[in-house]
């Protein structure tokens, strides 16, 4: 007598639908936004591209802010996160592209960066430069010296 | 239409191919979406006519709509001796084997002059550079000697990783002569001012005189709208583990 247990439907059912989901990431995998998208049309607001990296002493993050004036950018620091918010020297018309098919505009870019390591943000430091800003926030914790005997 | 069939990828030629000896430019997404940013400028300040596509069943199911016309995603322009193969979509690190060896050997039936990459090198200082530099990487001798006539800065020692490296390799592999064009860039932003100074080099290399003003005037709007291509592309410079290129290991002493 066979000791396997005969499977329900719903088990066989779940089993497919994890067979599909497998297909359909290892196809379209390279294909679904790796986060959210990088706008809201109804908020008017586009999220720029960030780039974070550490050094032993601080955490460096640049963004990148085409159209936008040095004066008008304004960054809010917290130990663990940093919030950019830089309105665009005009409104920024999009003509129709991919999900916006009516004609979008846009004012002002948003992002909010969590930051991997807690920061001293009263000692953060930052320039703008070719329309990238480049804020350098130095760690809370930088090292402590160990002596070696 | 002309259809050659290579590993995997059919070339289409949707327009006879005069060009005796092309040189070919190739401009797939990399750092600072060089090669799309200057091979599109090319396209469009030579007023190239699009002349056919590569297609694959490697590739992602895409398609590109421009002006309410569905297009191929990787797509081939051609005006007189030059050539140009386009694409704004990321393709797939299955898919980039088989499409190195496929220009290889399509350049090679074409009796192609050059295989020409255009794309950039991360340098982590680029905020400091106002003009960024080129370097060159020939294939062969006389590649490397023409470098050198058009006064572009040889490429001497590192790494290369992805598209453009296995293009050199199937190039060399076939004995088609390539040339790798790399100019200085943001690894994390597209950078129009690299995709000028690499057309720069490319007019004193084809002897072409493709102005970069209006590209440079259109910096700002470029940025903003290839946002979403150089996310994606960051996605895949991780995943073929690129930063290797920023790795000092030289063992040649």
């Amino acid at each position: 007598m066979s000791t396997r247990r005969r499977r329900s439907v719903f088990e066989l059912f779940e089993e497919l639908r994890n067979q599909v989901n497998r297909m359909f990431e290892e196809m379209m995998g390279p294909l679904l936004p790796p986060e959210t998208p990088m706008h809201n049309v109804s908020r008017r607001e586009l999220q720029p591209l960030t780039h974070l990296r550490e050094t032993e002493e601080s955490i460096i993050i640049t963004v990148d802010l085409p159209c936008v004036r040095k004066e008008d950018i304004r960054v809010e620091a917290t130990e663990n996160m940093v919030k950019i918010e830089a309105p665009t020297r005009e409104c920024l018309r999009l003509s129709p592209y991919g999900a916006i098919q009516r004609e979008a505009e846009f004012d002002v870019f948003r992002k909010t960066v969590k930051l991997p390591v807690a920061v001293e943000p009263q000692k953060a430091r930052a320039r703008f430069k070719a329309g990238i800003l480049e804020i350098v926030l130095p760690k809370k914790i930088a090292g402590f010296r160990i002596p070696v005997e | 239409m002309n259809i050659k069939k290579f590993n995997g990828v059919n070339v289409v030629e949707t327009t006879k191919i005069e060009a005796k000896n092309p040189s070919i430019l190739i401009g797939f997404p990399d750092v600072g979406l060089v090669g799309p940013i200057a091979t599109s400028h090319i396209i469009q300040s030579l007023n190239m006519e699009e002349v056919g596509y590569m297609e694959s069943d490697l590739l992602p199911p895409v398609i590109v709509v421009h002006d309410n016309e569905p297009k191929h995603q990787i797509r081939i322009f051609g005006l007189g001796e030059i050539l140009a193969v386009i694409t704004e979509t990321i393709l797939p690190p299955q898919a980039v084997y088989d499409l190195s060896r496929t220009i290889a050997l399509w350049a090679k039936q074409l009796n192609a002059k050059f295989v020409i990459g255009l794309t950039g090198m991360a340098v982590p200082n680029r905020l400091e550079i106002e003009k960024p530099s080129v370097y060159g990487i020939g294939s062969t001798k006389e590649a490397r000697k023409i470098l050198q006539d058009a006064k572009i800065q040889p490429f001497e020692e590192g790494v290369l990783v992805g598209i453009y490296a296995l293009l050199i390799r199937e190039c060399m592999r076939e004995k088609q002569p390539n040339i790798t064009l790399l100019a200085e860039a943001h690894l994390q932003f597209p950078d129009p001012g690299a995709a000028a100074s690499t057309i720069e080099s490319l007019n004193s290399l084809l002897a072409t005189n493709i102005d970069v003003k209006s590209l440079l005037e259109k910096e700002e709007e470029i940025r903003i709208k290839a946002r979403e291509l150089m996310r994606r592309t960051r996605e895949q410079m991780r995943s073929l583990q690129k930063v290797q290129e920023q790795e000092l290991r030289g063992i040649y002493v």
